[in-house]
Order: structure tokens, then sequence, then C-alpha cells
């Protein structure tokens, strides 16, 4: 099968990245191996991740945790799930303090931003990133491991946001204001509506809503990777 | 790390499957879980299932179906379902996503090792996994009748052997032997072709050991003659209680005139697991209040025993108000024996589900009395005392005195024949409100003990009063159709996500009752005379004041409600709590929950129509 050169291109700056990027978990990562971009979507392994920050900006906020729970195809394993506070270096502005009910005390007893990137990456080898909105994640981490080891990370991404809106373009919808926020798109896939919002609970209900938009997309046919990836534009 | 998964333990913990593990457990359990999503019409379990996988059911709903295609069980939030150790071939459950599902997947072989460990939890899964199949064996039993409950046997299905007859002439040392060599217990004693009584080892003891009688004397001379019998088609309930009312233990079972069996009350109790037969005798036994209150503490075995052995609502009704009767009587022949004789006939009444026959453990006393006219200031004196030591010796005996005052002790519930011939007329021909509630009651008394002379001419003639006249019906029908069925509740149980308690159901005011009073209305519509509600729809149907199809639905809807009822107290006594009639919903299986909304629905439906109905003609 060709594939399209959009991936192909992607894996091969994946690929040139590692070999200048100094050794240490942004270099294992990168070395590490992808899954086949022509693979089906119910085979593929993902890591369905949410980040809590102190506002939406990467270059100016800070990443307060990472959450993150694997999916083998469409079975969320919880056994995998995890999350990683993180200590930040600035004091966290009380807006978002109300959001994420993590006050300064509790954010201090988290670890450094090394090495929560440092297990974040060792569990995403291997798998493809799962995210609601996910040019946030990817806009956070990216500036993360700028700073932590002087190069953007490349991570295969899938975005359920992205997905939602494709699916609604194809069917003709009007977009309802906040009709693509999570609990809206699960509301649509009767799943249910969770309490908490930490990184953990969101990274969970993005796998899910995923599985539920895998499963209503593709029949019976297999839905293979590289159509429903991420393509942020200088990427391809 | 510091990932909790709290909402996950937190939805374990309001499955009742679940919710036995103890804490511990519960808050590593999450770790071991994976979740699925499954969509609208994809089988289940899925292909890749194995055995002794675990699935709970966090979202969504799943209809398990048997190789008939018919419905054997609705999974819904909270519910789970075992995955077979072996697939019966004969008997495949087949499962199918009919809403959007997500759920929450414990392993075999996690599964296997925690109901290893915790057997509260063992007991749990063991049900899970036996209760599709369960079902699917209970409906190929039932066969066409599905529906309409557990059908009970009849007689015909009891009887195993032909019955070891004897000759009358006989002697009672050959009948003996002959007991003890056919292995039974009674005789049939035949003269040619003819019953003419039978003998039981109990006629031997009593009428022959015991009164120094002759071996050698012919078995006529200790038979009992004039028997009761039944036949081969009726059901064994029947036969039951009406050994209960005699005091009997065997029946003859007749085809024609020709004996093809016997039955006794041990081959009914061993097939309807019930003692309801020595519960009657034993209460006719008591000689004090103390004792009878004793004895009626096993009319909570009674309930559970029936309930386990799938007894429907038009048994296990009739099993405990007959109970309920025999206690009463009991009490009125110990008032007698208190205060004299009665100077006036008399007749005591039971109204409400008594008079309806169609009680269960939790239940107060709905009575009234009438007596004979008479001058004499000490009639009633002697009846208000009489009142007393009965409701009270009722109120030991674990049935409360009637909080809205429907007693004989009240001067407006115990009255003469005339003041009952008044009374009636006075809310049959100037009805209101208060007076269809009244006539509503009125409508199910039922003589319990004592002259029933002195009422059921009353009864008729107030039934024939009430026929042509329209405002009563009208008013009858909006004292019927004052509630309606919580359809509400229902969805709030669907909907308010589960953690949050919503308010419980309350299954005689907000069901029961409300099906009971729209066969009020049909029975007075009909002229009918019957009193069970399930008598009452099959007589409007039968009389055309409802088709077939509603009275089968609202058939279904009680059915549904007192079995419901009936099995919520046996959970409750089980578990040592006092019963009610408030069924949280979080102890809803998923089918009880399908069930439920369709008798709501079919009391909203059959609300409806009568207000139209009556609107249509004027009435209302």
């Amino acid at each position: 099968m060709i594939q399209p050169p959009g991936p192909r291109l992607f894996c091969w700056r994946r690929q040139r990245r590692a070999a200048r990027v100094p050794p240490g978990p942004l270099r294992d990562y990168l070395a590490g191996r992808i899954p086949d971009l022509s693979s089906d979507c119910r085979e593929t392994p993902f890591l369905a991740v949410d980040l809590e920050t102190t506002g939406l900006n990467p270059a100016e906020d800070q990443i307060l945790s990472i959450g993150w729970v694997a999916m083998d195809g469409l079975t969320i394993r919880l056994d995998t799930a995890g999350q990683c506070r993180v200590r930040p270096t600035r004091e966290i502005p009380e807006a978002s303090a109300v959001i994420h009910q993590i006050t300064d005390d509790q954010a201090a007893r988290g670890g450094s931003l090394g090495e929560a990137l440092e297990r974040f990456l060792e569990v995403l080898g291997g798998r493809v990133m799962l995210a609601h909105h996910a040019a946030v994640e990817l806009g956070f981490l990216d500036q993360a491991c700028q700073s932590e080891y002087g190069f953007a990370c490349m991570i295969p991404t899938v975005d359920t946001l992205r997905l939602a809106q494709d699916e609604m373009e194809r069917r003709q919808e009007t977009v309802r204001s906040g009709g693509l926020r999570l609990n809206a798109l699960r509301e649509r896939y009767n799943l249910p509506r969770y309490k908490g919002h930490d990184a953990l609970n969101d990274a969970l209900a993005a796998a899910e809503l995923f599985a539920a938009q895998v499963s209503h997309r593709a029949e019976d046919k297999p839905l293979p990777l590289h159509r429903v990836l991420h393509r942020p534009g200088p990427l391809w | 790390m510091d990932a909790e998964l709290q909402e996950i333990r937190d939805f374990l913990l309001t499955s009742p499957d679940y919710a036995v593990l103890p804490e511990p457990v519960l808050d590593r359990l999450p770790k071991s879980l994976s979740v699925r999503y499954l969509r609208r019409g994809s089988p289940f379990p899925p292909a890749e299932s194995e055995a002794a996988d675990l699935w709970l059911v966090r979202a969504g709903a799943v209809d398990l179906r048997d190789s008939e295609d018919e419905l054997l069980d609705k999974l819904g939030e909270g519910d789970i379902f075992a995955v077979p150790e072996d697939v019966d071939p004969l008997n495949p459950v087949a499962g199918r996503v009919v809403e959007d599902a997500l759920f929450y997947l414990l392993p075999g072989r996690d599964a296997r090792e925690l109901r290893q460990q915790h057997p509260a939890f063992a007991e749990r899964f063991d049900r899970a996994s036996r209760r599709p199949v369960e079902r699917a064996l209970a409906a190929r039993r039932t066969g066409g009748n599905r529906g309409h409950g557990v059908l009970t046997v009849s007689v015909g299905e009891l009887v195993t052997r032909p019955p070891i007859t004897i000759a009358p002439e006989s002697t009672i040392r050959a009948a003996a032997e002959r007991m003890t060599e056919q292995e039974v217990s009674a005789l049939i004693v035949m003269s040619g072709d003819e019953l003419v009584g039978i003998v039981t080892d109990h006629d031997l003891r009593k009428r022959c050991l015991a009164a120094g009688r002759s071996r050698q004397e012919p078995v006529g001379n200790i038979m009992s003659g004039g028997l009761q019998t039944v036949t081969r088609e009726t059901p064994a309930f029947e036969a039951l209680l009406l050994m209960s009312r005699q005091d009997i233990h065997h029946l003859p079972v007749m085809s024609g005139r020709q004996p093809v069996g016997l039955i006794s009350t041990t081959d009914l109790i061993r097939h309807q697991g019930t003692n309801a037969v020595y519960l009657v005798r034993d209460i006719r036994r008591c000689e004090s209040v103390e004792s009878l209150s004793q004895v009626a503490g096993s009319l909570r075995e009674l309930q559970i025993q029936l309930v386990q052995s799938g007894a429907t609502a038009f048994h296990l009704g009739q099993a405990v108000t007959a109970v309920i009767d025999a206690l009463t009587r009991r009490l009125l022949k110990l008032a007698e024996a208190r205060f004299g004789p009665p100077p006036v006939p008399y007749a005591w009444l039971a109204c409400g589900s008594q008079g309806r026959r169609e009680q269960s453990v939790h239940t107060d006393q709905d009575n009234a009395l009438i007596h004979g006219d008479s001058k004499d200031g000490e009639v009633d004196a002697y009846f208000t005392r009489m009142a007393e030591f009965v409701t009270d010796g009722l109120d030991a005996c674990g049935l409360p005195h009637c909080p809205g005052g429907v007693t004989p002790r009240n001067a407006d519930w115990r009255r003469s024949v005339s003041g009952w011939r008044k009374e009636f007329s006075r809310v049959t021909y100037t009805p209101d409100r208060k007076r269809a509630m009244l006539a509503a009651h009125y409508f199910d008394l039922r003589v319990v003990h004592g002259d029933a002379a002195l009422f059921d001419p009353l009864r008729s003639e107030a039934l024939t009063m009430v026929g042509g006249q329209p405002p009563f019906l009208a008013q009858m029908a909006r004292n019927a159709l004052r509630r309606s069925p919580p359809l509400g509740f229902f969805r709030q149980l669907v909907l308010v996500p589960s953690g949050e308690q919503a308010d419980t159901l309350d299954v005689k005011k907000q069901g029961l009752l409300l099906v009971s009073s729209l066969a009020q209305v049909y029975a007075f519509q009909a002229g009918l005379t019957g009193m069970h509600t399930l008598d009452r729809l099959a007589g409007a149907v039968h009389a055309g004041v409802i088709t077939r199809d509603a009275g089968e639905n609202l058939c279904d809807a009680y059915e549904t409600l007192f079995t419901l009822r009936a099995r919520h107290q046996v959970d409750q006594m089980k578990a040592g709590e006092e019963p009610d009639n408030h069924i949280p919903p979080k102890t809803l299986s998923a089918l009880e929950r399908a069930h439920l909304k369709d008798a709501f629905a079919v009391i909203g439906t059959m609300q409806k129509n009568l207000r139209s109905r009556l609107a249509a003609t004027g009435t209302l």
C-alpha cells in the first residue's frame, strides 16, 4: 500500500532529529519505533493524555500535571493509568486553581518538570498520543522538551476534537457553540458525565470518546491510523 | 504516583455486586479493569471474550436473548454479566447492545481470584453467570404463558401414581399392612367402582389404636366419608387453600367419578414450598393473644418461601390473606369466649387489600363491623369491646392499627344493618370526593367471620343502586385518577448519575393502588361482584368494558408491581429489616426497571383512556 507522503515525511524527520538530540529521554523516545501508520486504528497502541496547565499559552504558562492511560486498540487498560504532578516555578494564578482545584500547596508536592517528562516519554514510547484539542498538549510538550532538552518532541497524535469536527463537516452539521467540548461530545455517544477533572480523568474521558468515535465510524472496515492522525501544518 | 481512578472506584461501589467486596480490595480493583465501548447493535459479549470475564455496565443497555430470540434479561447501568465458563450448546445466550454502552471489564483470571478470596462476591458472581441461563430455562418451561408470571402446577402434574385402594369390608389390620407395603400415608376406600372414603395413618392412630378398637374391625368403621375432591386441572394452589380452610391433609384427585390419584399436603408443600396449611392449623390451636402473636411471626417465613418458589401475585396475596383471615377469626373466637356470646348476629368485615385478598406481610388493619339492628345500648358497647380486643390483638400480631381510622373501634366503621344501608345510599346518591373515597373502600368489603347474610344482600343492593348513577361513577373515576404513575421517577432512576440518592418508590401507593382503583371503576361499570383486582380486570374484559389487550397489560402491570414488592420485602426480611413498600431504585435490576417502566406506561395509558372516555360520554 502506498502511504501518503505526510506520515512518511514525519517518520523520516523524526529519525533525523533523534540523531541530533543529545542522549537522554527525548533521544530515546525519538529513536524508538512508532506504530505503523497504515495499521488499523483498532490494533494501534495509543496513550490518551491530558495536561493541566496554568493557562493556554505554552510560552507563558506552565504544566501542572500530566495524566495518561494506555489503549490497546479500543481497549482502555486502567492498569496503565498514571498521573504526574509538576511543581511549578511560578505561583499558580487563582483562575486556574479554581478550575483544576490544584493549589500551590498541592503543586509544591509535585516533582520537577524534567522528572515528569522523563516518565511520560517512557510510557509514550511505541504509542500514538491521543488528546482532546491536542494542539494544547502538543504546544506545551514541545515547549517543555525545548526547555529541558533543547529540541521539540515530535509525537504522532490523534485529536478527538478534530475527528469530531471532521465528522460534523462530513455530515454537514453546524457546530453549536460548546458543541465540541469533551463533555458535549461524550454525551452524543451516551458516555457518562464524569465529576472529576484531573488530568487522569480527562485523559480517560478522551480515550473513551475516541473508542466511541472509532466504533461509530469504522463499521467493519479497517480504519487506517493515518486517516485519523492529527496534521499540524509544518510537520506534514 | 497518585493515579486515583476515584471515579471508577465510586462507581464500583454503586454496583450491588461489587459493593460486597471489602474497601481495600475495591480501592485496588480499578487498576485491574479495562474500559470498553460497544456501539448499538454490537454483539455482546464480543467474540474475543474469555470465560469468566466480568462485564459491568457503566452506561447504555444490553439485551440478552436465548436461541429462540426470547428476551431473557436486560442489562443496564450497574448490572454485571459474567461470561459463562462453558456455553450450553442447547441454550446459548446471545446478547446485543441496544444502547451505546460503556463497560468496565474485569478479566476472567482476576474475577476467578476475587471469587476464591471473597465468598460473598463469588455468590453474586455465580448468580450473574446463572441468571440468563435460568431465565432461558424458565422461559422454555412456561412456554406460551410468558408475561403472566409463573403459573403454578396443576394437581394432575403432582399425581405420580394411581391411588392405592381398599374395600370398606377389609380389616383395619389389612389396611395398615397395605399402607406399610405401599409406603403411603393414606388409602382410598372403594366400594366397587364408587369412592366412599379415605383412611389415613392419622385415622389408624386416633380412631383405632387410641380408641382401643379391634384391628379385625372393617376399615369402613374408621374411614372419613363425605370427601372433598379435586380434579387433575385444579391448580395445586387452590387445593392447598382448600386443605387449609378445611384442615385436611389428603385430597382424592378425580377424573369424572373415577379416582386417579391422591395428593397430600406433603406433596403440595414439597412443590409449593409453603407451610400455609400448618400455619393456619397452628393459628386455630392458639388459646391466647400471646401464642397467636408468636405463630403470626411465621407469616414472614411464608412470604419468603412463596416468593422463592415463584408464586404469582394472585397466589401470594391469597395465601397471606388466608393467614391474616385465620388470625382475625381466631381473635374473634377468643373475644366471644371472653365477652360472652354476641347479643345480636354480627359479621366482621375486611376492606382494602385484605378485602380483595391481595395482602403482603407489610400491611395494616382495614376492618369494619356490621351487626343486627337493636335498640339495646349494650349491643354497641359489646361490639366496641370486641373491636378493641381484636384490633389490639392484630396489632400484637404485627398488623398495626389502621392509621386512617378504618377500624370498627370507630363508630363510622361499626354500624348496624340499617346504619350501613343508610350510609351506602348517602354515598351513592349525593357523591362528593370524600364520599367517593369512602365508596371505594366500601366496595372492597368482604365478610371474614360471622353472619354473611347480614352483609352480602346489602352489598348486592348497593351495587344495584349505583348501577344507574352516572355522577357516582364520575366521582369514582375521579378518585381513581387522582394519582398518576411516577413516570418521572423512572426517568430520574435512569438519568440521575449514580451515587446520588434518588427517592424511593412507594410501590403500593404509586403503583398497585392505581391498578386496583382502575379495576374498581371497571367493576362498577360492568356490575361485577368479584373482588380481586385480577378477577375484576378479567371480568371487565369479559364484559367488554376494556379490550383484551388492555386487560392483559394491566394484569401484567399488577403482577410486576406485586412481585417486585414481595421480593423487596423478602430481601428486607432476610437482611433483618422491617418489610415496607418503599423500593430504593438502586436495588432494581435492569430487567426489573424495564418491567417497571412498562407497568407505569400501561397505567398511564389506561388512566388517559378512562379520562377521555368518561369525558366523551359527558360523565366526567
